[in-house]
């Protein structure tokens, strides 16, 4: 084992005994010796027992996102998968990195202006954006203005049209 | 009286090109009632004049030294702020999504620790949050895992929803010492430090903890079996057998009031580079982790 990583336990474990094994400093913290003499502190027992380090490794996060748990049926949250049948279609909205919609309500200033979002569009984004702006218009009989940005693959449209452009989203089958 | 065409079309013309009203060019009337003058700076009379009786003052005049906005006492709405606990909530909905995305492992516990691992969930202790408050306003019905679960606060919708579905629920208490260990085990074991002892709740949490129908962890459990039975029996429920569930041994696992992680005892330290836990065997160590 790392002796820096021992020395720097044991010297915590000294420190918190009652013992007067506390190692001398020198003037300089980083002077000093990393470790003394390990006769001056308490006696501990290393274990490496893999029944014991299956809870350590339990407690350590994931290094990348999981795939969802059944990706070809809807599951009980409401999640599901990207149908074929859209891939039909002459644009394609890509899910985000947690396999989640990519469709967000952004609000800006207090409330003051909202933003529906809709990012990684690949395809013909122009004909998106008419068909979007269409089904608005049916909804809510407003024309709402919409920025594409074709270079990235995103659409900004004015307002909350979160519902409307999930409507859509879920119809299409992304 | 007729008015000639042409001025109006170009009266219209030149309305057209003149900018709109807008938040950016309003600004204060020629004429803007300010606040009347004081003292030497031309206070006697207001701007009325001399040698006038006068009945009433000046419209928009405020007597007196004390400004309107000191003359009232202060209502502390924000009294003990800064010292109340917080639990950012998550929903069964948001629960269930965690699930469904396998960002939570259901064959084991789940606690906070798993909870801060998904990546979902953040918060921050320096803003007195103290852990999870699982709340039933989402998700009630769509509410499907069988899990053993501990949140720091718990509905009683959300403890109904969790045992409905033949789960266990547990509330406890994590002081902000031992909140910095569980949110981040990761970075925690990279310190070096020996594992902390939970500290018993604070005295205005000590009740909640320590009841059976919040299924706190300090709870009698015959009294939490029973609760358990009163709540099926409320929301109209059939409670599913955990003796005979084949998950058993997880479902009944449970943390001991001083320890933090599951099979993990306080004072051991953990090294990740080297895979090796130590133990301590001193005396006084041993006594104060007991416990």
């Amino acid at each position: 084992m790392s002796l820096q990583v021992l020395g720097r336990t044991l010297a915590y474990a000294a420190r918190r005994s009652a013992l007067s094994v506390q190692p001398a400093r020198n003037a300089s913290y980083l002077g000093s010796t990393v470790v003394d003499p390990l006769k001056k502190y308490p006696d501990v027992e290393v274990s490496r027992d893999p029944a014991e380090w299956r809870f350590v490794e339990r407690l350590l996060p994931m290094k990348t996102v999981p795939a969802p748990r059944s990706t070809t049926e809807t599951l009980p949250s409401g999640w599901r998968p990207t149908n074929p049948k859209s891939l039909n279609e002459p644009y394609f909205i890509g899910r985000s990195r947690n396999h989640q919609p990519s469709v967000y309500l952004k609000i800006k200033e207090r409330g003051f202006q909202k933003f529906t979002i809709v990012k990684f569009i690949t395809g013909d984004i122009w004909r998106l954006k008419e068909d979007l702006s269409k089904r608005i218009e049916e909804r809510l009989g407003l024309k709402h203005g919409i920025h594409v940005n074709e270079m990235y693959g995103k659409l900004v449209i004015t307002g909350d049209v979160y519902n409307v452009v999930m409507e859509f989203y879920d119809e299409k089958g992304f | 009286m007729a008015v000639n065409r042409n001025v109006v079309d170009r009266a219209l013309a030149v309305l057209r090109t003149l900018p709109r009203v807008s938040l950016y060019n309003l600004k204060d009337h020629e004429h803007r009632k300010k606040r009347s003058a004081r003292g030497q700076h031309g206070g006697g009379t207001h701007g009325h004049g001399k040698k006038f009786r006068q009945n009433y003052l000046p419209l928009g005049f405020e007597s007196g030294n004390t400004p309107f906005h000191l003359r009232f006492g202060m209502e502390k709405y924000y009294k003990r702020y800064r010292l109340e606990r917080e639990y950012p909530p998550v929903s069964l909905l948001m629960l269930q999504k965690m699930i469904d995305t396998n960002r939570l492992d259901t064959t084991q516990p789940i606690d906070l620790s798993s909870i801060c691992n998904s990546g979902v969930y953040s918060m921050n202790i320096n803003f007195n949050h103290h852990g999870v408050n699982l709340t039933d306003e989402e998700g009630f019905d769509q509410f499907c895992a069988k899990i053993n679960i501990e949140v720091q606060w718990a509905s009683e919708g959300a403890i109904a929803a969790i045992e409905r579905n033949g789960g266990v629920i547990t509330t406890s208490y994590y002081d902000p010492l031992c909140l910095h260990a569980v949110t981040d085990p990761a970075r925690f074991f990279l310190k070096g430090d020996p594992i902390p002892k939970r500290m018993i709740p604070p005295e205005d949490a000590i009740e909640y903890y320590s009841s059976a129908d919040n299924r706190g962890y300090l709870a009698d459990p015959e009294k939490v079996s029973l609760a358990r039975l009163a709540l099926a029996q409320k929301y109209g429920y059939e409670l599913p057998k955990i003796e005979d569930d084949p998950d058993y041994t997880m479902l009944t696992m449970r943390k001991d009031p001083r320890q933090i992680f599951y099979g993990l005892e306080p004072g051991w330290v953990v090294s990740l580079k080297d895979k090796a836990i130590l133990k301590p065997k001193d005396k006084e160590l041993l006594e104060y982790y007991r416990t």
